[in-house]
């Protein structure tokens, strides 16, 4: 029962400016999700994908362009949409449990609601036992677990997923890339993953989305129509993998300046210094 | 840019409203005897008592005196800091005899000492330096001494995979690496040693001096003096802040944010 | 210490619940070697001054045998004398604590989370806080009179300072970062405060509250020395009247030892309150 509507981002701009001058981080981006979709996002690094996904969960309302979900144009933050952050972001002063039910603290759950979601929660990436440990007391990997959860406990429409798995041992991530697939299917949440690991993104995505840069935005969409769950030795699921990191080494020689003139807009250079 | 300009307006206005109505309160109530005027003076009188002051050299004389016994005791406690502070920082065994009882006399309040001072070498020159020297001293030799402990012991190796001898790990590895935090110890300690220079003069009453000008003024109830002693102390005082923040920051410029407390 | 928070379910979480006991006695070990080494240079020091007393290198008036101020230490505490400054002196220092540090937390509150407020009083704060407190002592005497008042309004005004501006601070530094989290989970501004900008500024609130306290037991002294007819500053000062040098330097050492168990009780509970920041291992 899925009542997000698509997410329909048009001619989408976004520039930072710096003392150096306005630096312009995506420029003419156009990307349609529908509801319940699972959208992958790879790209060097620096291309904007993390600023992208702070544009859709309304962190920055100072773009070009527009953003609407269901028709209504984005407009700060809510909790419809969640974010897992590339650095975390865990509040240091509250442990690993505490830091789940923030998440929760706005949601209309009662007290025994609240404690039973973040406890499976915790159990579903694996840290039952962790639970009052402060996230100094965490791995990076168990941290980026923590985060996870936070992001999933309060269910909601739309999540955002900014390289959740960067830090996780072969195996953990492998069970929690299936884990994540098995929310997105049961709670029919629309989820959008940035990853640099391109198998990550086949084996979770209806659509992998490839990034460049300078300024970033969108190169081409690869739809990956396979049946789930999916196989990573599969012969076609090799096939589209190869394709996309061919793109992708490709995109990555445009990032170092060596893109064709005409690709070569605003000043590269100048996101590296920054 | 109209709202822009609005908005500013707006807050400068809400800046200046509380010291202009303590200052517009000050003049009026001085001039039309609301506070008793035996005590309370008018800026006037106030402008007034320091051209007077300032007629036959006085003024100058005292302030010279005051930042010239700061500078002798600065001196002395910078340098003894240093000097003990980078001994317990460099040997293990000086800091586990020393350190504990460096601690203990620091923790005892510094004015604290001006008694047994004034016993030992009586109220004249000798007891203000010590004081002074004193004052700089406890910050000058534990900031000296946490630098040293928190050079990053990735540095320490360093300096043994390229065999440093111990002059050579000093001068290009620890010195460099506790800078930043014994450039605080001495700031503070230029700050201190004011205040200090200041409170021993009117402990110990010296002759012209800002110390001197407050304890005449505060013995004779002549708020004025007071007054002009208090803004010396101030005034000085700030000017002796910017001026080690500025040292600071040129010693330190090259690196990231170490300063900007 | 109180019992670990946490409760070890399973091996694993065994390992930050508690020490291992052979660790806490190892460390129980080393803390007594660290206490032995650290009264050596006390103790030669207090050699050194018996020797110099018993070989009349100084005259007794100056500098009096150990023995005779731990005399004359014993005398004072058990006349009931000592205590009755201690208590003076601790009284005054709690009472102006609780104003300064009330009113400091107020300001610094106010300063910290609005800038309208920072507006009005910022200025007149910080013209005000250019005189160190003791500066202002001369001002108060005339104004206010060598009294009991003006002890208060000094020692109240050290801590309130230190207090207000590093509880602004503190506030002020709430990384944005962490801001952004309370927003993504639409945080109200109530549970913004309470859940991200207070404990963030937790640490550094209970720098200024420490601070305050050891610039107040500083005023304290300064106070007593000049006004007071009790407690250890006065009796500092009658001792030097006097020519009793043991007075002075057993009130000297009292005055230590309450100032050092001050800040240590200060940074135990500041430690309590922020027991996620003991160990940093991902700055
Ligand atoms: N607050 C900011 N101010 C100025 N420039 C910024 C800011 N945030 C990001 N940028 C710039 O925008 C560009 C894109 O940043 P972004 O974090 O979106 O990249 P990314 O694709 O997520 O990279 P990565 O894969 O390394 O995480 C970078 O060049 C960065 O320097
Ligand atoms: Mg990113």
């Amino acid at each position: 029962m899925t009542t997000s509507g698509t997410i329909d981002i048009r001619n989408l701009g976004k520039a930072y400016s710096s003392p150096q001058g306005g630096f312009q981080v995506l420029q003419g981006l156009n990307l349609t999700i529908r509801p319940g979709e699972f959208v992958s996002i790879v790209g060097g690094s620096g291309c904007g994908k993390s600023t992208l996904l702070r544009l859709i969960s309304g962190l920055e309302e100072d773009y070009q362009g527009d953003i609407r979900i269901g028709g209504e144009r984005v407009r700060g933050t809510s909790l419809d949409r969640g974010i897992v952050f590339q650095d975390l972001r865990l509040l240091p002063w509250l442990n690993a449990e505490q830091n789940v039910a923030l998440a929760l603290e706005n949601a209309p759950l009662s007290k025994a609601e609240k404690r039973r979601a973040v406890a499976d929660h915790l159990e579903m990436v694996g840290l039952e036992r962790f639970a009052k440990a402060y996230p100094h007391q965490l791995s990076g990997g168990m941290s980026q677990r923590v985060a996870i959860a936070r992001g999933l406990v309060n269910k909601p429409e739309l999540l955002l997923l900014d390289e959740p798995f960067g830090a996780l041992d072969a195996l953990t991530r492998s069970h929690l890339q299936e884990e994540l697939e098995r929310v997105w299917k049961e709670e029919d949440i629309t989820m959008v993953l940035v990853t640099h690991d391109v198998e990550e993104a086949v084996f979770l995505a209806d659509r992998v989305i490839v990034m460049e840069p300078g300024p970033g935005r969108i190169r081409r969409e690869v739809k990956v129509p396979l049946p789930r769950p999916r196989r990573r030795g599969d012969p076609r699921f090799v096939e589209i993998k190869e394709d996309i990191l061919r793109d992708f080494s490709s995109s990555r020689t445009s990032v170092n300046g060596y893109a064709a003139a005409g690709q070569a807009a605003a000043e590269p250079q100048l996101g590296w210094a920054t | 840019m109209n709202g822009l300009t609005g908005l500013s307006t707006r807050r400068l206005l809400l800046k200046s409203l509380l010291p202009a109505l303590i200052l517009g309160y000050y003049a009026l109530a001085t001039r039309n005897h609301w506070l008793n005027p035996r005590i309370w003076v008018t800026p006037g009188q106030i402008w007034h008592a320091a051209a007077g002051l300032n007629r036959d050299g006085f003024l100058w004389l005292a302030v010279g005196e005051s930042l010239l016994r700061d500078l002798i005791g600065f001196t002395l406690g910078t340098a003894s800091g240093l000097l003990i502070g980078g001994a317990l920082g460099l040997s293990r065994w000086a800091d586990r005899l020393g350190t504990p009882t460096l601690h203990f006399l620091k923790a005892i309040a510094i004015f604290a000492w001006i008694p047994m001072l004034t016993m030992f070498f009586g109220i004249g020159e000798l007891s203000k330096i010590v004081f002074i020297a004193l004052s700089a001293f406890y910050p000058v030799a534990l900031n000296t001494l946490e630098g040293i402990r928190s050079v990053p012991p990735s540095q320490r190796e360093l300096a043994r995979v390229y065999r440093l001898n111990p002059w050579q790990r000093l001068k290009k590895v620890i010195a460099p690496s506790a800078l930043p935090s014994i450039l605080t110890g001495i700031q503070l300690a230029l700050i201190l040693t004011w205040l200090s220079t200041v409170g021993v003069e009117y402990f110990m009453s010296a002759g012209p001096s800002i110390g001197g000008i407050l304890l005449n003024g505060a013995e004779s109830f002549h708020l004025d003096l007071v007054f002009i002693g208090v803004i010396l102390l101030g005034g000085i005082g700030f000017a002796l802040d910017q001026l080690a923040h500025g040292v600071g920051r040129h010693l330190l410029r090259n690196r990231p944010q170490t300063l900007n407390a | 210490m109180s019992k670990p928070a946490l409760s070890a379910r399973g091996p694993a979480a065994r390992g930050f619940a508690a020490r291992p006991f052979a660790t806490q006695r190892l460390a129980a070990r080393r803390f007594a070697g660290r206490a032995l080494s650290a009264m050596i240079l006390p103790a030669a020091l207090l050699l050194l001054w018996q020797i110099a007393s018993t070989r009349g290198w100084t005259p007794r008036q100056i500098l009096p045998p150990p023995k005779i101020v731990w005399a004359s230490f014993l005398d004072l505490a058990s006349s009931g004398e000592l205590l009755t400054h201690i208590k003076a002196s601790l009284l005054r220092v709690a009472i102006s604590f609780l104003i300064g540090s009330g009113a400091g937390l107020v300001l610094g509150l106010g300063m910290g989370l609005s800038r309208r407020v920072e507006d009005l009083f910022g200025v007149a704060f910080h013209a005000v806080n250019q005189v160190p407190t003791l500066g202002w002592l001369p001002v108060m005497i005339v104004v206010v009179g060598l009294n009991d008042t003006l002890s208060y309004i000094l020692i109240a005004q050290a801590v309130f300072v230190s207090v207000a501006i590093n509880t602004q601070r503190g506030l002020r530094q709430t990384p944005e970062r962490l801001v952004e989290v309370a927003r993504v989970f639409r945080l109200t501004r109530a549970q913004l405060l309470r859940k991200v900008i207070l404990p963030s500024a937790a640490p550094q609130i209970f720098t200024g509250l420490r601070f305050g306290l050891a610039n107040g037991w500083v005023s304290l002294v300064v106070v007593e020395l000049l006004i007071s007819s009790e407690g250890l500053g006065y009796l500092m000062s009658w001792g030097r009247q006097a020519f009793q040098l043991d007075l002075v330097l057993v009130a000297i050492l009292v005055v230590g030892v309450i100032g050092l168990a001050m800040d240590a009780g200060l940074a135990r509970l500041e430690g309590l309150f922020s027991r996620w920041q003991t160990e940093k291992r991902f700055a």
